[in-house]
């Protein structure tokens, strides 16, 4: 990694640090909303 | 070893969002005390015919509950049809299937829900699960089993608790 590297003095790319935070909202939400709203009340099999 | 930040970043993301996914299903696993199904029992699958348990007289919806109040039904899947071909159990109630395959492997799959197990021969499938929602459903293999395979299917009808009638006796559905 280059020395001139902006993230490695603390001035990671705002909109790169949004984007991630978007992507995992939104993959976190769907996986829940799938697990406990889809998944889970079909009845589970033991 | 180096990391940049910004990779740090996405990996402590990524970390806990697969902490989180993990810790909700143990979290409903522990709290719902669901377990995966692990059920080992032999039986021999040229006579299931002539078995106490999987006689054609003997399967399908049992008029006796089991002692926890669970419904127990009893399959037998062969090529190309799972008998008896319909059956009728109540919304919310926990069923118990026992299923045995007379030929190959077979797979039972009731779209819509989580009902889906392998029937491996000479080996009996228990699984145990409640269906929610009344409807009409499908029972399909879910296992090629031949040239068969996509016309084996039969009714698995769920019906709202109030107005389910245990059967007087067993094959006496639908």
């Amino acid at each position: 990694m280059s020395a001139h590297d902006p993230s490695e003095n603390g001035q990671a790319p705002i909109g790169t640090w949004v984007l991630l935070c978007l992507v995992a909202l939104g993959m976190s939400l769907a996986w829940l909303f799938l697990y406990f709203g889809v998944f889970l009340p079909r009845g589970a099999i033991t | 070893m180096h990391i940049n930040t910004l990779e740090k970043r996405w990996l402590y993301v990524a970390l806990g969002m697969i902490l989180l996914f993990v810790g909700a299903m143990f979290f409903t696993a522990y709290s719902r005390n669901i377990h995966p199904p692990s059920h080992v029992e032999t039986i021999d699958s040229a006579s299931l015919h002539l078995s106490e348990e999987f006689a054609e007289d003997k399967l399908g919806v049992q008029p006796q509950p089991l002692p926890d109040g669970s419904l127990q039904v009893k399959l037998v899947a062969a090529r190309y049809g799972f008998y008896p071909r319909a059956i009728e159990v109540p919304a919310g109630r926990k069923i118990v299937f026992r299923l045995a395959t007379l030929d190959v492997l077979h797979g039972v799959h009731v779209p819509m829900t989580n009902m889906s197990t392998m029937v491996v021969p000479g080996f009996v499938a228990e699984v145990t699960t409640v269906f929610p929602k009344p409807g009409e459903y499908p029972v399909l293999c879910n296992e090629y089993c031949g040239l068969g395979h996509d016309h084996m299917w039969s009714k698995l009808t769920v019906v709202a608790p109030d107005t389910w009638r245990a059967p007087t006796q067993t094959g006496a559905q639908p």
